[in-house]
């Protein structure tokens, strides 16, 4: 089932228009399991203008368990551990996955989770501690500081 | 090569890959062994059978006049090609041939053992096809879904008497099915196709044939597999796909028994050929039920074994001579406050070191 259901999602991509906010392929023409997204960083969020590289490692039984998903470009955010680049998302866990989402849906929800950051359940302490704290300004301009240094294509002069 | 898998080809093998048999969908019908379910008028396989069915209009049929006991298909050549592909032929169930009723009399009998008397369950509602029905120009479309209602139906003495003796009118006999639900499900006829207990109307057909599952994304009829309803809500998958998000239970109890779609919680999966809107549904979860009801629980081996659902158990808990069994399992708790079910039994107390007296020594009574 599992490179079936894949091999429909890769038709259904090529059929449709390409999303260019979102930038979702295969790594390898030749590996099904192993996907990438470029996601641009969504506007009025210090991620704008960035475009962030996502990677997208689907298991075996995949769409009965959800897809390994991570950060490839560093990113300063709450739910994302700045060194790995793991996301805490809740429907990336196996107890809130169903099979009804999809690697786009999963990609959007990625999205989203960038305009609204959830500092309750951080991986990045040190960013859940200054939104926590009601330091926005620093959360904002830390974050702008990394998607310039990493995410951004050519840096503003 | 091995035999097709039977499971596969109705959409419900829980081997997967590791089956023995093969799950190529070309395979078919290694058997040169004639159905003897299609010959007595329905096969549940359809057209995936291992089993030779022969061709519809001549080889499989059998004639008005055999003999009653006779369980493989005859070829009649007097057989006409005129008839339709509902004609299958009646296999009486008393001693006494019956013979086919003729379509111009529109009833629907119902047998009046309504209640569940346990070695004929389901067979207790006998439905006979509406002759206005039978002739229409749909005929043809549904006939395995008519060919199913009848072929489930059963002869009771009440309704052989109520059909008419002119009945020697070859067109469109009904069938009248000597087997019981309850040996039917013994003798490993699936339970598979709601098609069974309710008919589905031209719109439902339209309607499933756009339904795509959510979990595979593909469209359910076109990949030629059985639909999976949920009791609560309206979302529909294949029945393979839905089962397999379903049996993740142990790791997510959560979410695994929840619509993958809308998260909400249902307590089973429905077979179903077709997709029902919710009034309908109610119907199709009902003889869902009562089909289940003919099919011996295994978890409950006539008394042998305990069920965790206890009364509540969907399949039937009957003895081997087919009586109705209420059972109310009782709780063990443990130290940790665990529980468990323990049945005792009084044998087990008269013969405390011997395991084997148990009721395998009493034959069956179907056999």
């Amino acid at each position: 089932m599992v490179s079936s259901r894949l091999l429909k999602e890769y038709r259904e991509l090529q059929n449709s228009k390409r999303d260019p906010e979102i930038g979702l392929q295969l790594v390898d023409e030749s590996d099904i399991f192993v996907w990438k997204a470029d996601l641009q960083g969504p506007s009025g969020t210090p991620y704008e203008g960035g475009t962030f590289e996502l990677s997208l490692k689907c298991p075996k039984n995949y769409p009965l368990v959800p897809p390994k998903v991570t950060f490839v470009t560093q990113i300063f955010h709450p739910n994302v551990l700045f060194k790995t680049g793991e996301i805490c998302l809740d429907i990336l866990k196996p107890d809130a996955w169903t099979p009804a989402w999809t690697l786009m849906s999963v990609c959007r929800a990625v999205t989203a989770l960038l305009s609204h950051p959830e500092a309750d359940s951080p991986l990045n302490c040190d960013c859940g501690n200054l939104i926590r704290n009601g330091d926005m300004r620093g959360y904002k301009s830390m974050a702008r500081m990394y998607t310039l240094l990493h995410a951004a294509q050519k840096l503003p002069s | 090569m091995p035999a097709p898998c039977r499971f596969f080809q109705i959409g419900t093998c829980r081997a997967g890959s590791s089956c023995r048999f093969t799950h190529d969908r070309t395979a078919r019908a290694v058997s040169q062994e004639p159905c003897k379910f299609f010959a007595a008028g329905y096969c549940a396989h359809g057209e995936h059978c291992a089993f030779r069915h022969g061709a519809r209009d001549a080889s499989a049929r059998l004639h008005p006049a055999a003999p009653p006991s006779s369980a493989t298909p005859l070829s009649s050549p007097a057989s006409s090609s005129s008839d339709t592909p509902l004609s299958f032929l009646a296999r009486p169930s008393s001693a006494t041939p019956v013979p086919p009723a003729s379509p111009p009399s529109p009833r629907t009998t119902l047998s009046p053992a309504k209640a569940l008397s346990p070695a004929t369950t389901l067979a207790a509602s006998a439905t006979s096809l509406s002759a206005a029905e039978a002739p229409s120009a749909s005929a043809t479309a549904r006939a395995p879904a008519s060919a199913a209602l009848s072929a489930r139906a059963s002869s009771s003495p009440s309704a052989a008497a109520a059909a008419p003796a002119s009945a020697h009118a070859p067109r469109k006999p009904f069938v009248l099915s000597q087997q019981s639900g309850f040996s039917a499900a013994v003798r490993g006829e699936p339970a598979e196709d709601a098609a069974t207990w309710i008919t589905p109307t031209d719109e439902e057909l339209r309607a499933s044939r756009g339904e795509c599952c959510a979990i595979c994304l593909e469209p359910v009829v076109q990949r030629n597999s059985c639909f999976g309803l949920l009791d609560g809500c309206s979302h529909a998958f294949c029945l393979a796909c839905i089962r397999q998000w379903r049996e993740t239970y142990a790791k997510r109890p959560d979410v695994a028994r929840s619509c993958p779609v809308c998260r909400t919680p249902s307590h089973f999966v429905i077979p179903s050929s077709f997709v029902v809107s919710d009034s309908r549904k109610r119907d199709l979860i009902r003889g869902y039920q009562k089909r289940l009801r003919a099919i011996p629980c295994r978890h409950f081996a006539f008394g042998d074994g305990q069920c965790p659902f206890g009364n509540s158990c969907f399949y039937a808990h009957t003895d081997r001579m087919g009586r109705q069994i209420h059972q109310q399992p009782r709780q063990a708790y443990g130290a940790q406050g665990s529980t468990s079910l323990v049945t005792y039994k009084l044998s087990e107390f008269l013969f405390p070191n011997e395991d084997a007296v148990r009721l395998e020594a009493i034959p069956l009574a179907e056999e």
